[in-house]
């Protein structure tokens, strides 16, 4: 009886998780801005991949037709959700900064940017990043000045 | 019906639903306008191509086919963090 709930609930996970990777692509088509894509891509990746993930788990582990072989899919499948969960909103963190700084694109269209106005101005960043190459001997700093901005 | 057939049957509607979203996504990864787009493209496809993985893996009961789920999900993240390291700061140190 626990075995059929735990299976139900794992296969709801599996449906919803479908849903929401096709709620996922069809913004990822339809959005005409990269920052929109941004949070369709949010949602295809812990919506779409993590939910699915734990629910394959779920029903991994009460599947009495695998054998000995559903220990080692609940282990893999539980492994990696968590592995998706950790690296996804990292990796889009990471891609939107980016696009931001280094400027790619179009800019986005905003009422009120408040990241821009805590930002030096490009000249100081011209300055840092000059004085800096300037120097002999201290390549360890330079991962914390942004090169490309000065275009 | 037991539980087996449950889970056979109800694959077919998952597998439809996941391999249209691959295509919108493949779609959206080859006409993207820059290459962030193609990579967070690329990203989304392969995070829900290791879900896919794991359900394909109880499916055919293969344990080879689900524990490539892990490489895929960390390189997926090798990407996004490489393409970040060239865009600012122009280089990819290890």
């Amino acid at each position: 009886m626990i075995g059929e709930a735990v299976f139900l609930a794992g296969m709801v996970m599996i449906f919803i998780g479908a849903v929401y990777d096709v709620i996922a692509s069809i913004g990822m088509l339809r959005f005409d801005d990269f920052y929109l894509r941004a949070h369709a891509a949010t949602v295809g990746t812990i919506g779409g991949a993590v939910l699915p993930i734990f629910g394959a788990g779920l029903v991994a582990l009460v599947s009495p037709w695998l054998g000995a072989l559903r220990y080692f899919l609940t282990g893999i499948a539980l492994t990696t959700g968590v592995l998706i969960l950790l690296t996804a909103p990292t990796g889009s963190h990471s891609l939107v900064s980016a696009v931001y700084f280094g400027r790619i694109g179009r800019p986005p269209r905003l009422v009120v940017d408040h990241l821009a106005e805590d930002l030096p101005v490009r000249k100081d960043v011209e300055e840092l990043v000059r004085e800096h190459e300037d120097l002999p001997g201290e390549e360890g700093e330079a991962r914390f000045v942004f090169r490309r901005v000065r275009r | 019906m037991n539980v087996q057939s449950v889970f056979y049957t109800s694959l077919y509607f998952v597998a439809v639903l996941y391999t249209f979203a691959f295509v919108l996504y493949g779609i959206r990864a080859i006409k993207g306008p820059t290459t962030a787009d193609i990579i967070m493209a690329v990203d989304c496809l392969s995070f829900d191509m290791a879900a896919f993985m794991v359900i394909l893996g109880i499916y055919f009961r293969s344990i080879l086919l689900a524990s490539g789920a892990i490489i895929l999900a960390l390189w997926a993240y090798m990407l996004d963090v490489y393409y970040t390291k060239y865009v600012l700061y122009g280089e990819v140190e290890v």
